[in-house]
Formats: C-alpha cells, sequence, structure tokens
C-alpha cells in the first residue's frame, strides 16, 4: 500500500500496484471484521460497537471502486503480458529426461 | 526500500491523533445519534471543521495543493497513514476535509479545472462550503467496463444536454452538495472506444437531475447516500465540459488511483481499531472458568 503511494508520487504508473492492493484490503476487511464480530458474541451484531459499520463497508468494497474480479483481471492481463516478453526463459527450470542427459550448456 | 514514516508525517500524524483523541471521540456518540435520526451534519461539525483547518489540519490529501489554497499539502506517501487514522470514525475525513467522492472530484477539478470552474466549484470545495459527487456508474450496463457507460453528452448550440440513468452516487445526498462530476458518452461518438467519453460539471439542482432515492448498502442507509439519479434532458453551458471531450477516461484515472490508496489506508485503520476493539473483549469477557483470550480458537 505504501509502496503503491510511493510509486504515484514519484509519477509511475502505480495502476497494477492500486489494483493488488485494493483486492487485498477489501478481502481483509472481512476477514478480521468477521473474527472480531464473533469475538463479541451478539454484541457484534449490534450498532453498539463500529464492527458491523466495518463489516458492512468491507463487503461493500469488494464491489465499490471496482469488483475484485476486474481488478484481477487487470493484474492477471499484466502478468501475462510480461510473461509474453520473455517467452520460454522458464524452460532452463525443467529437469525433463531430456535435459538430464544432454551435457550442460554455457553461452 | 524503506517506507518508514518521513519525520514531518510522524509529525502531522501526531497532531492528527491527538485531535482526533481530543475533539472527535467526545462528540462520536452524539453524531451517531445525528446520523440515526438522518442529520447529516449536526452543529458541531462544522465547528470541528473551522478549528482543524485553523490548525493546518486541512486537504491533507493533495499533493499539487498550491500555497494559495488552503490547507497543508502531503505526499500520497505522507498521507497514507493520515487516512489509516482517519478511517476509524466514519466521519473523521469530513472534519479535515479529506472525505471521498469529494477529494477525488477536487483532484480532477485541479488538473483540468478552467478559471472560471476553479472559482465556481474547486475554490468552494477546498474550503468545505460545498460537498459533491461523481456520477459514473449505471444499473443498465456493466459499469466496470466503462466502455459500456450508456449516458449520453449532446451538444446543441451553446449547451451540452445529457440524458441517462446513474447510481450508487455518493454524496448526493448530503444537505451541501452542490455538484456532480458526470460522466457520459459524447453522442454519436464513432472513435476508439477509449475515446468516446467526456466529463461533464452539472450543478446538483439543474432541471432535469432527478434524486431518485438512497439506496442502502446491505440494509444501511448512511446520510451523505449512495443515490439512483435520473438524468433527463440536463442541460449545462459548453463552458461546463471538464478538460477536452473525448478524455474523460484518461481523467478519470487521475482520481482513481490516489483514491484506491486511500480507501485502503482506511481499511488498514478500521482492521486494527477492530483488533484492538477484539483483544480488549476477549480479556474482559469470561466463559467456563476462563476469559476468552485463554481459549486456543478465540487466539
Amino acid at each position: 500500500m505504501l509502496r503503491s503511494a510511493w510509486l504515484l508520487d514519484q509519477g509511475h504508473d502505480a495502476r497494477v500496484d492500486v489494483s493488488a492492493i485494493k483486492v487485498v484490503a477489501a478481502r481483509l476487511q472481512t476477514r478480521v471484521l468477521n473474527r472480531a464480530i464473533q469475538t463479541f458474541g451478539a454484541m457484534g451484531l449490534s450498532p453498539d460497537t463500529p464492527l458491523a459499520y466495518f463489516w458492512t463497508w468491507g463487503r461493500a468494497m469488494q464491489l465499490l471502486d471496482g469488483p475484485d474480479e476486474v481488478h484481477l483481471r487487470s493484474i492477471a492481463r499484466n502478468e501475462i503480458d510480461h510473461a509474453r516478453r520473455q517467452r520460454g526463459a522458464s524452460a532452463a527450470y525443467f529437469t525433463t529426461p531430456e535435459q538430464m542427459r544432454a551435457p550442460p550448456h554455457i553461452r | 526500500m524503506d517506507f518508514a514514516d518521513s519525520a514531518r508525517s510522524r509529525d502531522i500524524r501526531q497532531r492528527l491523533d491527538a485531535f482526533i483523541d481530543r475533539y472527535l471521540l467526545p462528540y462520536n456518540a452524539a453524531w451517531h445519534a445525528a446520523a440515526a435520526r438522518g442529520e447529516s451534519t449536526p452543529p458541531f461539525v462544522q465547528d470541528l471543521k473551522e478549528l482543524a483547518q485553523s490548525e493546518g489540519l486541512w486537504n491533507l490529501f493533495l499533493p499539487s495543493l498550491r500555497a494559495d489554497q488552503p490547507g497543508t499539502a502531503l505526499s500520497n506517501l505522507d498521507y497514507a497513514p493520515l487516512a489509516e487514522s482517519m478511517g476509524r470514525l466514519p466521519w473523521a475525513c469530513e472534519i479535515f476535509n479529506c472525505s471521498a467522492p469529494d477529494t477525488g472530484n477536487m483532484e480532477l477539478l485541479q488538473l483540468f479545472a478552467t478559471p472560471a470552474q476553479r472559482s465556481a466549484w474547486l475554490d468552494p470545495l477546498l474550503a468545505g462550503t460545498i460537498r459533491s459527487a461523481f456520477a459514473m456508474s449505471e444499473p443498465d450496463v456493466a459499469s466496470s467496463d466503462p466502455t459500456n457507460l450508456q449516458t449520453t453528452v449532446r451538444v446543441e448550440g451553446n449547451q451540452l444536454v445529457l440524458n441517462g440513468r446513474k447510481w450508487f452516487i455518493t454524496g448526493a445526498a448530503h444537505p451541501a452538495c452542490r455538484l456532480l462530476i458526470v460522466m457520459g458518452r459524447s453522442a454519436g461518438a464513432a472513435g476508439p472506444r477509449h475515446a468516446n467519453h467526456s466529463i461533464v460539471l452539472v450543478p446538483l439542482q439543474t432541471p432535469g437531475v432527478e434524486i431518485l432515492r438512497n439506496i442502502a448498502i446491505l440494509q444501511h442507509l448512511t446520510p451523505e447516500g449512495h443515490c439512483e439519479i435520473v438524468l433527463r434532458d440536463v442541460r449545462v453551458p459548453l463552458g461546463n465540459l471538464l478538460g477536452r471531450e473525448g478524455e474523460g477516461f484518461a481523467m478519470a484515472q487521475a482520481r482513481l488511483g490516489p483514491g484506491r490508496i486511500h480507501h485502503c489506508m482506511r481499511t488498514v485503520g478500521q482492521c486494527e481499531l477492530a483488533l484492538r476493539l477484539m483483544c480488549d473483549r476477549a480479556l474482559e469477557r469470561q466463559a467456563f472458568g476462563k476469559t476468552l483470550a485463554d481459549f486456543a480458537n478465540v487466539q
């Protein structure tokens, strides 16, 4: 999150970082608030604490300002574009029988 | 990289936290009571805003804030921890003039407004005397693909004419809201898909703007509203176009990036508060001879 803010300050294109943190933050909020509400018992459901409001807002943030799915798509397309520019670079990490039979080759 | 707070950020955060503890927390119950009655701005809110502004705790979200504009300019990185603090109370942002959607709207105006638009809209927003809303999402199309947006903007003589339906427009129900910033497609536009949309500044009271309802989020109504709005032959002067025709998407990016980070930081603030509440409760509440904190599935 702080890295995204820093990237924006530097004038870099921070869109992928911002998308990533947006998904993480929204899902984090419902996870944390589910635990917190449970710890309070029935009181956690009432207006007597801010927890019900925070839970509702966290659930809404998985849709508002871009649904999770759209942000995940942006992140995925960025990763795939990156991979497309470096096709085959991961081949050296395979250990197929053919590769094991061939002698090591320093370029 | 180490993103630890700078000394300046730490100092202003301490001042902000002290202000929240000293002035906002005592009024928190009163604010919630007023909100339950449907009042979004009880009198003490205006007093606190004036006090915050006098202490420089104002417009903290805008890195491009100029010397002749009220408030304190901070980088996005330095502002982030402040957003975390403000996230703990639903009404804290307003006291420091850092509320969504106004922050994003002010960023847009700061970047793209003409001098006339600045004095009509940006200056009062920066002064905290008016509120605003950003009208992008529509019920009839999947708005997360913005090329789907259907609200039309047509040029007729020296006017722009808007027609369409928007929803989940945050802030339109706030009594101080005066400005709707509308994203629409230029009628008859035939260019590349991403170059057909424009942004138009629409005064909220313009004939043809009808707020149909405040939509409850999971049964929860907010005073400032998330509204459904119909635009029926809404006419504004040509001078209300923001920036250039067809550049709506590029301009919108300016407000979306920082705004998302602010939401995320407020989320962190809310999660941290929830954790503190949870621990307090677990240490205090007892069942079956132990405190809750002593049970493995609470830990």
